[in-house]
Order: structure tokens, then C-alpha cells, then sequence
């Protein structure tokens, strides 16, 4: 049977003879059509692109390498095949003919089965290309959906989580609420903080997959954290009778890693293994140090991997007929420990069950857990915080109302005095009508958008041109990637919050900016500067002890002198933010204004003694 | 060492002037000569013949104003271009570049910003 739809081919020859024979030995397999000379030939492929072509090379008018030349330098015509047609039958001729592009060539007088066998080869290969070529559409633009997939369910799923973790939080406020009633709200937000991980966690492993995870590696203890898996795990393994074992010899057990990355390998792993081990088993999970630096971490259950998936066993999509496996769990586990710089291996047998070997670094202990100062931070230190906070006016943009009432409840305090709007348009509006100390804005909204909203509020108030008072604008974004924050603070932000935000979040933004203990400033200093930079530091530091002797002797004339020699220096060096403030004291001076002066010299002093270099090279 | 273009430097404020020769000479491009007194910026501009002198305006002693009429007024000096770099202008005003005829650079400018300015001023 051949193909319902026969292949179409255009035969171009000046010579009736020759086109007689064509036709004559393709008709019966093949739509042919005719033309007699280049130019028509050139009309007939762009009215009804053949399938392929027949091409004589000596013709009146334009010749074939011509008409050859034109088709090839068409982009929708490039892809048919052309199989010259030669009399010349010389070498040089041919290669001409191959080299504009041609599949092949045929030469005259025309052998018919040659002629065929040709054609059928040609369209084989054509038809074999364009199938691959399709193919290839298909995987690239699947590819392109798998990657918009992770990016919306990442984000789409956060804003909603907002509600699930921070409503609990609200609620539980309520002093007259049962206990039991405590109980499930804790609940609710542990699993919107379960899932908030999942989604992060999620991304990272397709980071690791691409190999584009940025690895920040401190000194952590493993031993608590395999606690805390065991513990987390403790409904699953109680209701199948399963007993831990760890066995260590020291106290605690460093070793060189993330701790979320840690929990969630070996989380996977350990409930792997408490799901293969036989009921009221022993898991054993052994901690021990070998040779320079390694650290050995093994789990052994009673339970076998079936041999169809021994080989297989960290490849992506392998399960042993988990009903609910996706099959990922060892998969990911392997890209982490590979992450972390270390090795994954598997040994199981009928007589000794299955023990899993993760290799890591050892390393010593650095003093900080993510894990255990997760969220509610203790409650009483914030009330002394929020203390310090001066009285604020803030305004809180967000197109979704829950998450309006959040954060506003959130910020529920005396001092500080609350408005909301629901788009960006309306918050700009509302900034025109009076100043606001602070505004969050989120960065997806209708109407305005947060971005614009920004970029209109600085113009604006470059345009009121309000001397050194400006509104700290913090955008809340979904993102938490490190290129939608730098677009954020390049847009006029000053600060920058992924969502859900906690209310430890929020209220450390806000000390950072408001509190009157000062927080440490960050600066940035050209690497160019590092030689330099001690001793400019301890001559600005002279300036100052030197400003303040001037203030005691009311030499208001000098105080300005230095002032603005201390605000031409910083700004120089890149410290802006002690810049605007030696400006501010040389501007006093000019007015003799001496508890103005007072002041910014002892916030200069304050911030002076809390900066933090940091050398980065600025080129 | 060929063909280094000569800046001359005036500004009272070491940590400036230390500042701006490291910067510029490290770009390979230039010799750096300074002074942190105005009254020996002339003396300097005529024993050293820079390309290009970068004069604070707003220094304590004796304002970069006075200091570049001097430059100007002397016949040996008058043609050498002269910028201005005052910190009563912000990067982003409208003077910043050019006041009048003057060139004139906030202090607070970037670096990068600095450098394509001299560049242009030593091609005119």
C-alpha cells in the first residue's frame, strides 16, 4: 500500500523529451507538475511547494543553479529538495549543483529505475527530517511548559498560603479560645509551613537538576536534625511499630551542609525506610567519622529492594510500587548529597535487609538553626522591638483583601496608624493627599502594579524635591528569586519581602528602618578602595571627635567647614547614607542651630561605629 | 608609560585626592599629580603642564573658583580644560555636567561616570 497522499514533484526542463520520459516513469507514484523555464518554475514553488524538485541545469532564460540559488535563499522554500538534472555530467558541475544546495543529481540520458530509486531515497530522508524536526518542536515547547509550570504553581500556590499560615497566627491571639482549638490552629499553619517548604524545596531540586543551586554551606549539627526528623516521623513509625536506633559516640555530630537541605534528604530517606522495613523492625541510623574529614551517615532497615530496581534505584521516576510514590524521593536525595559534595550509595540483600551510606564533609559546628527559630521568635523581646518604634504612618497595597487584614493586624499597634488601598493607582493617589512614612506594596496587582506604583511615587517626590525625607517602600512579591529583587530595588525600593510574610518579617523591616537602635550598616566599598579605606575610617573618625569639640566651643563656622568636608568624603567612598547625614549637620551649622547639630552628630557617631565594609568590585 | 595623559588634582581633602589617583591610575591611562593646598595649584599647573586639572569648588581656604580664574588668567595655563567636582550637586541634577560653559561633576557621581567625562574633555 502506498501512501494515501502521493508526493507532488515539479519537473523543470526545457527539452519536451526529456519531461516526456519524466513523466512518464514518475506518474504513476507521484502528483507531477511541469514548468519549462526558471521563472515559472520559481511561481510554481511558491503557488504549491512540491515535495521535491527536478531541476535541468541548462535552460533559456535564468538557469538552474539559479533557480536553485533563489530557492535556497528562501526560507520556505529552502527545505525542498532539489535533484539537478545534468548533461554536462563533469565534475566541477556537479559539486556547483551540491554546493548551491542540491540533494543530488542525475545525469541525462535519463535512467528510469536511477531516476526513481533517487526520488524515493530523497523523500525518505525529507520525510524522516521533518518528523524529527517536529519532534524537536514538541520537546522544546514541552520544556517550556514544564519550566512556566514550576514558576506559576510556585507562585500562584504562595499567595493563598499567606492566608493558611498567617490567619492561625491571628486567631490564636484570642485569649478565649480552647485549648484543643490552639491545638488545630497550630496544626493548620505547621502544614501551610510544610507545604511553603515543599514549594522551595521543589525549586531548588530543579536548580540542583540544572546545576544552577547556590550552595551556602555552614558547619551543622546532624545529630539534631536526625532527632527532629525521628521526632516529625513519629506518627508514621509508631502506627507500624518501628523503633529507632542511632548510633554515635559523640554528642553531637558537625558536618558541612544546609540544615533544611540535610532534613529534607534524610527525611526522604528515613521514611523511606521506615515505609520498606517490616513491621515492629528496628531502623538504624549510625553516625561515624572515617579518615581525614569524611563523615559517614548509614540507615539500615530489615526490609529487601526488589532486584528489578536495584540499578535503577537513584534514577529519577523509580519506585517499587509505592501506590503513592512519584518516585522522586531517592532521585532527590541523590542530587542533594551530590549538592552538599558528597556520595549516595545502596546495599541490599535477602539475609541483611538494606543499609543507605550518605558520605558528607565533616565540619565544625557554626552556632546558628534555621530549623528551631523557624518562626514565632519569642514574642515578649518583639513587644520591647516595637517599643522603639517611633509613631508611623504606614500604608499597606495589596489587590488581595486577606492579605490586607493580615498585615494590617499584623502592625496592630498604638503608635503605628494603618491605611490600605487596593492598587497601586489608588496608593499613589493616596501618597499625593498626605505623606506616609513607609509603604508595602505588593507587586502583582490590577490597574497599577507595584513596580510603577514605586517608580511614580519617587518621581513625584523628586519632583516635590522634599529635602532628605523620603517613604521607605518595601515591595512583597511572591518571587524570591535574586533577579526579581534586584529589579525591585532598582525601581526605587529600599527593601524587599517574599511572600507569605511573617510578622517577624514584617516588624524587623520595620525596626531596620525606624527603630532607634541602630541596626548594622551595610556598605559597599569598591575592592579598588581596600588599601585606603582603614586609614579614611580612622581620619573621619578624628573629624568627628573634632566636630564635637567645635560644638562645645559654638564655633558654628568651622562646624560647617568640617561638616562638609565629612559629607564630600563619605559620599566619595560610597557611604551615602553617613554622606546625608554630615550634610545634615553642615546645613544645622549654617543656621547655628545647636540641638539639630547635637543630634546628627551623635547619629552620625551611632551609625559611624556600626558599619560593615564589605569590598565588592564595582567595574 | 608612552602616551600616559597628565591629570593635576586640587582638593584640601587627602582622602579625596588619594582616592581619585588610585582610582585613575589604575586604569592605565593616566599620570596623577595633586596638590591639597588651592594658593599651589598655579605653581603646579605650570611646572607640571597636565591635560586636564579636576579642582574641588567648595573648599574651605580658597574656593576653586579663585583657583581656576588664576589657571585661566595665566597665559601658559589658560588653554588646559578644568573640572569642576562639587558636592552641593547630586548626580542627578540638571547642572550635573556642564554649568554654563564650566564642566562641573557631583562628588557623589559614580566613578565610571567620572572616567567617561575625562575622556570626553581630553578628546574636544
Amino acid at each position: 500500500m502506498k501512501d494515501l497522499i502521493k508526493n507532488n514533484i515539479l519537473i523543470v526542463d526545457d527539452t519536451e523529451a526529456n519531461i516526456d520520459v519524466l513523466v512518464e516513469t514518475l506518474g504513476d507514484e507521484y502528483d507531477v507538475s511541469v514548468a519549462m523555464d526558471g521563472e515559472s518554475a520559481i511561481e510554481e514553488v511558491n503557488s504549491n511547494p512540491p515535495d521535491l524538485i527536478l531541476l535541468d541545469i541548462m535552460m533559456p532564460g535564468i538557469d538552474g543553479y539559479e533557480v536553485c540559488r533563489r530557492l535556497k535563499a528562501d526560507a520556505k522554500n529552502r527545505e525542498i529538495p532539489v535533484i539537478f538534472i545534468t548533461a554536462l555530467g563533469q565534475v566541477e558541475d556537479e559539486t556547483r549543483g551540491l554546493k548551491l544546495g542540491a540533494v543530488d543529481y542525475v545525469t541525462k540520458p535519463i535512467s528510469p529505475p536511477i531516476v526513481k530509486a533517487r526520488i524515493e531515497n530523497h523523500l525518505e530522508l525529507k520525510k524522516a527530517r521533518d518528523d524529527l524536526k517536529k519532534q524537536n518542536e514538541i520537546l522544546q515547547e514541552n520544556v517550556r511548559l514544564r519550566d512556566d509550570m514550576e514558576r506559576i504553581s510556585r507562585h500562584d500556590l504562595k499567595t493563598p498560603l499567606n492566608s493558611i499560615i498567617s490567619l492561625p497566627q491571628i486567631l490564636m491571639q484570642d485569649r478565649s479560645l480552647a485549648k484543643e482549638h490552639i491545638e488545630m490552629l497550630k496544626a493548620i499553619e505547621k502544614s501551610g509551613y510544610t507545604i511553603l517548604n515543599m514549594i522551595n524545596l521543589s525549586l531548588d531540586l530543579f536548580k540542583m537538576e540544572k546545576g544552577t543551586y547556590q550552595l551556602n554551606p555552614i558547619g551543622i549539627d546532624l545529630l539534631s536534625v536526625i532527632n527532629k526528623i525521628i521526632f516529625d516521623l513519629r506518627s508514621i513509625s509508631e502506627a507500624k511499630g518501628i523503633k529507632f536506633n542511632v548510633s554515635i559516640n559523640e554528642e553531637t555530630f558537625g558536618i558541612l551542609g544546609e540544615e533544611l537541605l540535610c532534613y529534607s534528604m534524610f527525611a526522604n530517606l528515613i521514611k523511606n525506610g521506615v515505609e520498606a522495613s517490616p513491621s515492629n523492625g528496628i531502623l538504624t541510623i549510625a553516625l561515624s567519622k572515617e579518615g581525614i574529614g569524611d563523615a559517614i551517615i548509614s540507615i539500615h532497615n530489615y526490609g529487601v529492594v526488589p532486584e528489578g530496581i536495584r540499578c535503577s534505584f537513584f534514577e529519577k521516576y523509580s519506585t517499587s510500587g509505592k501506590k503513592s510514590g512519584t518516585g522522586l524521593g531517592t532521585y532527590s536525595a541523590k542530587l542533594m548529597a551530590e549538592t552538599l559534595g558528597g556520595t549516595i550509595s545502596m546495599f541490599t540483600s535477602e539475609n541483611d535487609g538494606t543499609t543507605i551510606t550518605v558520605k558528607l564533609k565533616q565540619a565544625e559546628i557554626d552556632n546558628i538553626s534555621i530549623l528551631s527559630s523557624t518562626d514565632t521568635s519569642n514574642n515578649q523581646n518583639v513587644k520591647s522591638d516595637m517599643e522603639q518604634l517611633p509613631s508611623l504612618k504606614i500604608l499597606i497595597v495589596d489587590d488581595d483583601e486577606y492579605n490586607r487584614i493580615i498585615l494590617a493586624r499584623y502592625l496592630n499597634y498604638p503608635k503605628l496608624n494603618i491605611e490600605v488601598a487596593g492598587n497601586g493607582k489608588y496608593a499613589v493617589e493616596m501618597f499625593q493627599e498626605r505623606n506616609f512614612d513607609i509603604i508595602f506594596l505588593d507587586m502583582e496587582m490590577p490597574v497599577m502594579n507595584g513596580i510603577d506604583a514605586a517608580c511614580l511615587i519617587r518621581k513625584l517626590e523628586s519632583e516635590k524635591s522634599i529635602k532628605g525625607k523620603k517613604t521607605i517602600l518595601v515591595a512583597l512579591s511572591g518571587h524570591d528569586d535574586a533577579e526579581t529583587c534586584e529589579k525591585c530595588l532598582k525601581s526605587g525600593f529600599d527593601a524587599y519581602l517574599s511572600k507569605p510574610v511573617s510578622n517577624k518579617k514584617l516588624r524587623e523591616t520595620l525596626l531596620r528602618f525606624f527603630s532607634n537602635k541602630l541596626d548594622i550598616i551595610d556598605v559597599e566599598v569598591d575592592s579598588d578602595l581596600q588599601d585606603l579605606i582603614p586609614s579614611f575610617l580612622s581620619d573621619k573618625k578624628g573629624e568627628l571627635e573634632t566636630i564635637f569639640e567645635l560644638l562645645n566651643k559654638n564655633d558654628y563656622d568651622r562646624i560647617q567647614k568640617v561638616g562638609h568636608k565629612l559629607k564630600g568624603g563619605f559620599n566619595m567612598y560610597g557611604f551615602t547614607r553617613l554622606g546625608a547625614i554630615s550634610s545634615a549637620i553642615e546645613e544645622a551649622a549654617k543656621q547655628k542651630d545647636y540641638d539639630k547639630i547635637k543630634n546628627n552628630i551623635e547619629f552620625l557617631t551611632a551609625c559611624f561605629q556600626n558599619i560593615r565594609v564589605k569590598y565588592v568590585n564595582m567595574d | 608609560m608612552e602616551n600616559l595623559k597628565k591629570i593635576m588634582l586640587v582638593d584640601d581633602d587627602t582622602a579625596i585626592t588619594s582616592l581619585l589617583k588610585n582610582k585613575l591610575e589604575k586604569t592605565g591611562k593616566f599620570k596623577v599629580v595633586f596638590t591639597n593646598e588651592g594658593e599651589q595649584a598655579l605653581n603646579l599647573a605650570r611646572k607640571e603642564k597636565p591635560n586636564l586639572i579636576i579642582c574641588d569648588i567648595d573648599m574651605p581656604d580658597i574656593p576653586g573658583g579663585d583657583v581656576a580664574r588664576e589657571i585661566f588668567e595665566t597665559a601658559d595655563t589658560k588653554n588646559i580644560p578644568l573640572l569642576f567636582l562639587s558636592s552641593l550637586i547630586s548626580p542627578s541634577d540638571s547642572v550635573n555636567g556642564m554649568v554654563g560653559k564650566q564642566h562641573m561633576m557631583s562628588k557623589s557621581s559614580k566613578f565610571s561616570a567620572l572616567l567617561t567625562k575625562i575622556e570626553s574633555m581630553l578628546n574636544e
